[in-house]
């Protein structure tokens, strides 16, 4: 029985993991960047829905959606100041500029939150409190609420790309920039586009999980980490990979703690399992466990 | 004896793409060859395999009796064997000169001074002696073109390896182009010649060899080339193939 | 594009002349500050400042010259740091063996490190370096046995006396030391090999240069570096937490080393310096100093990718030209 619960308690964990990754994976795919911000959109969400649900008295879900919202406004603004001159050629060295401009950017908005709130942990109104019982299975309420939130807006991001035009332009500048272009799609507008998503999908899962695990500066810090691993293991840029790649380390990070004896031991290592495998995996399969070989010999 | 540079059924795949299908070929040492084909008939891939940066899939190539398929481009650079990018690749943030001091000074036993000397000399050559100090970066595409010819230059290669080296170039700079790679080819040296331009290939090329989808349909004297039919078609009759596989 | 030939006007050796100048005065102010009467808490800061001087020149090694961008270089600085008190006290080794101990043990561990990853570009590396310097990281966190976790492990010190100034010359020993051994590697065919990768590695394939091997041996390098930067550090100090792998650390030496001039290790080194004292004068304005650089680290980035001392000097540069 204990391994079922933490088999569901992994599962639970991934739907997180799923969320935070999911903008990364977006991004990378349209604009061929990592975001080293990620983590501090994934905060920005969280502070948003503490502000609105916690400080104005906004009903939970309703703030949920206030930092999807402010999230894609900051996420866009972003791409377009800071990743668009990449593409008007303005910059010499893309890759660079990108990783370290981003990081730059991680460390404003840090330290911009610890300058305006301090340090100290918030914990917000969750969308569901008390524990839920199925059967045997006890859950805590915010946490399967967020976890349910997630799993629609999942689904709901999937569909978007999949069906709407804008989900369609994404899929094509993702493929082929310049194709893309000649076909008629605004490269730069979706490069804005998914940048806002991106951001969006961090902002919304920080609000969700925040009141799980509180918020605070620098609570970014540690999912953002996750989500590399995730991104790497389902093929950079590929978002179902991003939901595979989700659950792998969910039930790794899960099982892996419960497999090994010493227990203080394996938690104070909980982190690291994640990125042993992100090694291993870039070293010997760069494109990911789920993506394909590219080209180049 | 055998040629200086042979391949053997070079097979090279992307997926579920064969860029090269059965390439087999010799070249004798100082011989001008054109490589012609359509677009993505496999040109440019051929020239990655001779150059070390593809791992041909099956099928090994030797140069002057040394096996070459699987070494790094590097080491290949060393051996003798030189190439130029379809794409022009200068090294833009350090000076004209400098660009050519690189190949110059991977030799450790080359001194400096001496590098540099016969750095100018070439630039003189290609008449772009005045910009040495200036940043490459500032250099028009056809000037790039020629610091590309002037980097191999710098190798005294014995196999260079030109991939489209007219693109985009002013009819003045190409005419001195042809010069330098008739100069060259006098001395011995053996050379490649990728291009669209048949102009130039029919005017320098002792032997046109001409790929389509991967193959070898043709391999003859220019005269013969122009008027195959088989060749005619590939240009003519067909509208695939249009996927670029530039580097 | 311009067709047109222009002339280049070439004014590098005296503007080269010029900087060297510069650069001996600014030493030479340096070493001047201990006879200044400055506070000795400001002799404190200035040494820390030389610390970190030492490793954002080198990071900049990597970044500027390679042009391959590295997250792992906080954790080598700790990797030294712990490598030489283990080497001091577990195996009783004098800190003149010690330090240059750790700088091997660095060096080995980039070695290995740069053998593994860097055929890997852009992003991927820069994922892999995180993920490395995190596990580095945890895992000293993790095996408190040993290390005493994040309590920290104690270090002995450098000296025997705990005058400020003595350190103060010693740091600025160090530093000055792995500049001119940076600069003597980065004049010679190596800086151009460097430069050729950074500038396109297939086109610096295809004329002979070894692309692999000096990525490798500029990560190595530059391991050795921070190895012994970290070394240098923990006596001075005398205690060393896992938190001076951090990436938050990380952050702070890419900070310095892109406001200063990521592109030059001088003022790279410069930026180390000069962020570090300003972290202290404003002090009182806490975690704002940090947005403050964040907001500059970006700005830097955008519009003057030279660094704020770079810029300077191709200012002067131009001033001179003008003349």
């Amino acid at each position: 029985m204990a391994l079922f619960e933490q088999v569901v308690n992994g599962l639970i964990i991934s739907i997180f993991y799923a969320l935070a990754a999911l903008g990364l994976s977006l991004i990378f795919g349209v604009l061929k960047i990592v975001n080293f911000a990620q983590g501090e959109l994934y905060m920005l969400g969280g502070f948003v829905y503490y502000v609105f649900a916690s400080l104005l008295g906004l009903p939970p879900v309703a703030a949920v959606l206030v930092a999807f919202a402010a999230l894609f406004i900051v996420g866009a603004l972003v791409e377009r100041l800071l990743i668009d001159p990449i593409h008007a050629g303005k910059v010499e060295r893309v890759d660079e500029y990108a990783i370290m401009i981003t990081f730059g950017l991680a460390i404003l908005l840090q330290n911009l939150m610890l300058g305006l709130f301090g340090p100290w942990t918030k914990r917000p109104d969750a969308i569901l409190r008390g524990r839920v019982e199925i059967g045997e299975l006890i859950i805590s309420g915010d946490r399967l609420a967020a976890a349910g939130v997630g799993v629609l807006l999942i689904i709901a991001v999937l569909a978007f790309i999949r069906y709407t035009w804008a989900g369609k332009a994404i899929r094509a500048v993702s493929q082929d920039r310049e194709t893309a272009g000649v076909i008629g799609v605004d490269a730069r507008l979706t490069g804005m586009l998914a940048f806002g998503l991106g951001g969006a999908l961090a902002g919304a899962a920080g609000a969700l999980i925040g009141p799980v695990f509180l918020v605070y500066p620098t609570m970014g810090v540690i999912p953002v980490i996750k989500a590399y691993v995730i991104v790497v293991l389902g093929g950079l840029g590929s978002v179902p990979g991003a939901i595979l790649g989700a659950f792998v380390l969910g039930q790794v990070e899960s099982l892996a703690t419960v497999l090994i004896p010493d227990t203080t031991r394996a938690l104070a290592y909980k982190d690291a399992y994640g990125l042993v495998l992100l090694v291993l995996v870039l070293v010997f399969r760069p494109q990911g466990l789920f993506g394909e070989r590219t080209r180049r010999a | 004896m055998t040629a200086q540079l042979v391949a053997e059924s070079l097979v090279k795949r992307f997926g579920g793409l064969t860029a090269l299908d059965d390439v087999s070929l010799e070249i004798e040492a100082g011989e001008l060859l054109g490589l012609i084909g359509p677009n993505g008939s496999g040109k440019t891939t051929l020239l990655n395999v001779l150059s070390g940066f593809y791992l041909a899939d099956s099928g090994t190539a030797f140069f002057e009796g040394q096996k070459i398929t699987g070494r790094e481009p590097a080491v290949l650079a060393g051996r003798g064997i030189a190439r130029t990018f379809q794409v022009t690749k200068i090294f833009r943030r350090i000076s004209v000169l400098e660009n050519l001091l690189v190949p110059g000074l991977v030799d450790w036993s080359a001194g400096r001074s001496t590098v540099i000397e016969k750095g100018q000399e070439i630039l003189d050559l290609l008449e772009i002696g005045h910009l040495a100090d200036g940043p490459a970066a500032e250099m028009s595409g056809g000037q790039a073109k020629l610091l590309e010819f002037g980097r191999i230059m710098m190798l005294d290669p014995k196999l260079v390896l030109l991939d489209e080296p007219f693109g985009g170039v002013h009819p003045m700079l190409k005419r001195l182009m042809h010069d330098r790679i008739r100069d060259w080819n006098g001395r011995g040296t053996t050379i490649i010649l990728i291009s669209h331009d048949m102009g130039s290939i029919f005017d320098l090329c002792g032997r046109v060899m001409t790929l389509q989808n991967g193959r070898v349909i043709a391999n003859a004297a220019p005269e013969q080339v122009r008027n195959d039919p088989v060749v005619l078609q590939a240009y003519l009759g067909t509208q695939d193939g249009e996927a670029g596989r530039g580097l | 594009m311009n067709n047109q030939a222009k002339p280049i006007p070439s004014p590098a050796a005296a503007t080269g002349l010029r900087r060297g100048i510069l650069g001996l005065l600014v030493v030479a102010v340096f070493f001047a500050i201990p006879f200044l009467g400055l506070d000795e808490y400001w002799i404190y800061i200035l040494t820390i400042g030389f610390y970190y001087g030492i490793l954002a020149s080198s990071w900049s090694l990597i970044v500027g010259y390679v042009g391959r961008i590295s997250f792992a270089h906080a954790a080598m600085s700790g990797l030294g740091a712990y490598g030489s008190i283990f080497a001091s006290t577990t195996f009783a080794l004098p800190l003149y063996l010690a330090i240059p101990f750790a700088g091997v043990f660095t060096g080995l561990v980039g070695l290995a490190i740069g053998r593994l990853c860097l055929r890997l570009h852009g992003a991927y590396l820069g994922l892999t370096t995180i993920a490395f310097s995190e596990i580095v990281r945890i895992t000293i966190t993790a095996e408190h046995e040993i290390t005493r976790g994040s309590l920290g492990l104690a270090a002995p010190a450098l000296f025997e006396s705990a005058d400020r100034v003595q350190y103060y010359y010693s740091f600025l020993a160090v530093l000055l030391a792995s500049l001119l051994v940076m600069w003597l590697v980065l004049r010679s065919r190596i800086g151009l090999f460097f430069a050729a990768i950074r500038e396109d590695e297939d086109a610096a394939a295809s004329l002979g240069v070894k692309v692999v091997r000096w990525k490798i041996f500029a990560f190595t390098f530059s391991s050795v570096i921070a190895g012994i930067a970290g070394a240098f550090y923990a006596h001075f100090i005398q205690l060393v937490a896992p938190s001076m792998m951090s990436l938050q650390e990380m952050g702070f030496i890419l900070s310095m080393a892109v406001i200063g001039g990521f592109q030059n290790i001088f003022y790279a080194a410069m930026g180390g310096i000069v962020l570090e004292v300003l972290l202290e004068v404003l002090r009182e304005i806490g975690e704002w100093r940090m947005a403050i650089f964040g907001a500059v680290v970006i700005l830097v980035l955008r519009f003057a990718p030279n660094g704020l001392f770079g810029g300077f000097a191709d200012y002067l540069a131009s001033l001179g030209r003008r003349s």
